[in-house]
């Protein structure tokens, strides 16, 4: 994993010959789709009923005015949102998924099963579960446990839909999730074998009925990107990145907490809960502040709120909870 | 031999090393720095980052007030007229106006970020991947984190001429006739005072928040160990000219110096302890001050038989 030190940044004229094969593939992909959405008298991606593209329904999505930017941020810029991030089922380095997500990774069709404590398992499609309950756009801020932070425009539908939808019964207490294990497509679980895979995680019952908890199949009203978890993640705004599981392949309601993959894997380091908290340090660096993804030189870092601001609306969730311990 | 030899010695070879990765990463780093200058003067980018830490400050009560998730209208549209109707043009929903608003990315910005890629037979997923890192570097790589990313760019120069010094000195005993590794040791000072140089710089980009970061994380194990190595370097770095040997004496000045030998496991657990401390970056750290600790074992080993032949 050794990285050479700088990078040294081609000018436009060094683009290599095979840049120009892929552009006009690229290109012809585009001009197809143009064509459909004119047909069709709507833009790019609201193609009706367009049940090729898994995650593609739906869109354009309308902004729920309850889940605004907080005042004084702005979206984080796209670019830095597909383009930064941690999967570790592709790789560690957070400039290389958007690179080896996309290297023939399919993500549609999707089906997520749904077991467990339930009162009849089920299948569903993404894209037939998407056009049920339809989708719309909730800004949140994004807290990553390596202390930076972003604000992200998720397009998807609140999670208590789909555990309406999937009827859990009395004995389920929690919610578990489980994402792909397909060694073909992505090298952590080979180049990372000391992890626990398939990655899972998991919530409270109460956690997942939230009207936070979110289930995410867009960003910036376009479908999810594969370095995003296409097409369908998890999004817990008030807890730490790593709980926010991508590309979702099945959920189970169980009664007892389940195990998750970075719990399992440093238990004094990443708690079940991992609500955000500045109180609480994480082993190896502080909590306190994070940096917002886009600001750079000598900018403040910001102060990390608690529940990384949803304070008022989660709190009570955890009431009479000693948080240093239920980190 | 004898003219690389001569080559090699002089300072006009030395020097340029010692620099060119401080060129690279200015380079970068100011690249970077106007990159994301640029987007703050972007009608989207308006709300400043001094606006959300000014927030941030004020005390709990006030804050909430600020946070709440209901907005006025005349707050929505704060939020998102205007501005942001300008700057995604030929996206959806805006056209519709504001009860249809929501942030969209153009089409050229999604294709962008979704490109698939196609790993011709034969190439090594390794080298293409970065390739394409080199290419997307002017797009992505400089804004993203970029202090983050800069601090362990620093650090990795400082310590890789940290190793290079400690090798000159086996070097020299180990092949004690080369006129090549003579040629080399004439740098040693200068290599020592690149390190500290680079020490300093990652320094700064560790106070890029002022001391916040330090009263935060001062506790940490593998803080203190920069800490104190940093600390070690610079009185070393002091001593580093003509005058202060004089003035210590030969001998004094050689036992001070040896100090640097305790900075090696302070920075080996500083470096394989620094950001995620998996066991790729302990190994990674490892790998890089095996050949080092190897040509001093080497000398310990042959110094010793020395002794016990004599």
């Amino acid at each position: 994993m050794t990285k050479a030190p700088f990078v040294r940044i081609p000018k436009p004229s060094e683009l290599p010959e095979s840049e120009a094969t892929e552009e006009s593939l690229h290109r012809n992909r585009r001009e197809i789709i143009k064509s459909l959405g004119l047909a069709a008298g709507t833009s790019l991606l609201a193609i009706p009923g367009a049940s090729a593209n898994a995650a593609t329904t739906g869109f354009p999505t309308k902004l729920n005015k309850k889940y605004l930017p907080p005042k004084g941020t702005k979206p984080t810029e796209y670019k830095y949102i597909t383009g930064y991030n941690n999967f570790y089922e592709f790789t560690t380095d957070k400039y290389e998924v958007r690179f080896r997500a996309n290297l023939g990774w399919k993500t549609e069709p999707w089906t997520i099963e749904i077991g467990g404590h339930v009162e009849k398992p089920l299948k569903l499609d993404v894209n037939d579960l998407v056009k049920e309950v339809g989708i719309e756009q909730r800004v949140y801020r994004f807290r990553c446990v390596e202390a930076w932070s972003m604000v992200i425009p998720w397009d998807g539908f609140q999670l208590s839909k789909l555990i309406a939808k999937a009827k859990p019964t009395s004995k389920a207490k929690y919610v578990m999730f489980s994402t792909f294990k397909d060694e073909k497509t992505a090298l952590g679980f080979k180049n990372y074998p000391n992890y626990d895979w398939p990655y899972t995680e998991g919530l409270r019952m109460d956690e997942a009925m939230h009207d936070l908890t979110f289930l995410a199949t867009g960003i910036y009203g376009k479908p999810i990107p594969h370095q995003n978890g296409a097409p369908i993640r998890l999004v817990v705004p008030w807890k730490y990145g790593y709980k926010s599981i991508k590309s979702i392949v099945r959920i189970d309601f169980t009664d007892k907490q389940p195990k998750t993959l970075w719990n399992t894997a440093g238990p004094d380091e990443y708690g079940f809960y991992s609500n955000v908290n500045p109180e609480v340090d994480h082993p190896r660096w502080s909590q306190a502040r994070e940096r917002a993804i886009g600001t750079g030189g000598f900018v403040e870092r910001i102060p990390t709120l608690k529940f990384n601001g949803y304070e008022k609306e989660v709190a009570h969730l955890y009431k009479g909870m000693d948080l240093r311990k239920f980190f | 031999m004898n003219k690389t030899a001569r080559i090699v010695a002089s300072k006009w070879f030395a020097l340029p090393l010692c620099l060119a990765p401080l060129f690279f990463l200015s380079w970068d780093y100011f690249q970077a720095l106007s990159q994301l200058k640029q987007e703050s003067s972007s009608p989207i980018q308006q709300v400043s980052d001094a606006n959300l830490t000014s927030l941030l400050k004020t005390d709990p009560d006030e804050e909430f007030e600020d946070f709440s998730f209901t907005v006025s209208d005349e707050d929505f549209h704060e939020y998102t007229g205007g501005s942001f109707k300008q700057i995604e043009e030929g996206s959806t929903g805006n056209e519709n106006g504001e009860d249809n608003f929501s942030f969209v990315v153009s089409d050229d910005q999604f294709d962008a970020a979704t490109e698939a890629l196609s790993l011709q037979e034969g190439v090594d997923q390794e080298a293409f991947i970065a390739r394409k890192m080199t290419e997307s570097a002017s797009q992505v790589k400089t804004g993203a984190n970029v202090n983050e990313r800069f601090l362990h760019e620093t650090g990795n120069v400082a310590i890789a001429y940290f190793l290079i010094v400690l090798c000159l000195t086996p070097l020299k005993k180990i092949f004690s006739r080369a006129k090549l590794v003579s040629a080399l040791n004439r740098h040693r000072r200068l290599v020592g005072l690149t390190v500290f140089f680079y020490a300093v710089l990652h320094l700064i980009l560790y106070f890029d928040d002022g001391l916040n970061r330090l009263f935060d994380e001062w506790y940490l194990f593998y803080i203190q160990c920069g800490l104190a190595s940093f600390v070690t370097l610079s009185v070393l770095a002091i001593t580093s000219n003509g005058r202060a040997v004089r003035k210590l004496g030969g001998k004094r000045w050689k036992k001070l110096h040896r100090v640097l030998y305790l900075v090696i496991p302070a920075l080996l657990y500083h470096k394989g302890w620094a950001g995620k401390a998996s066991p790729d970056q302990i190994r990674e750290a490892l790998i890089w001050f095996a050949p080092m600790l190897l040509l001093q074992g080497v000398r310990l080993t042959k110094f010793f038989s020395a002794k016990k032949a004599s």
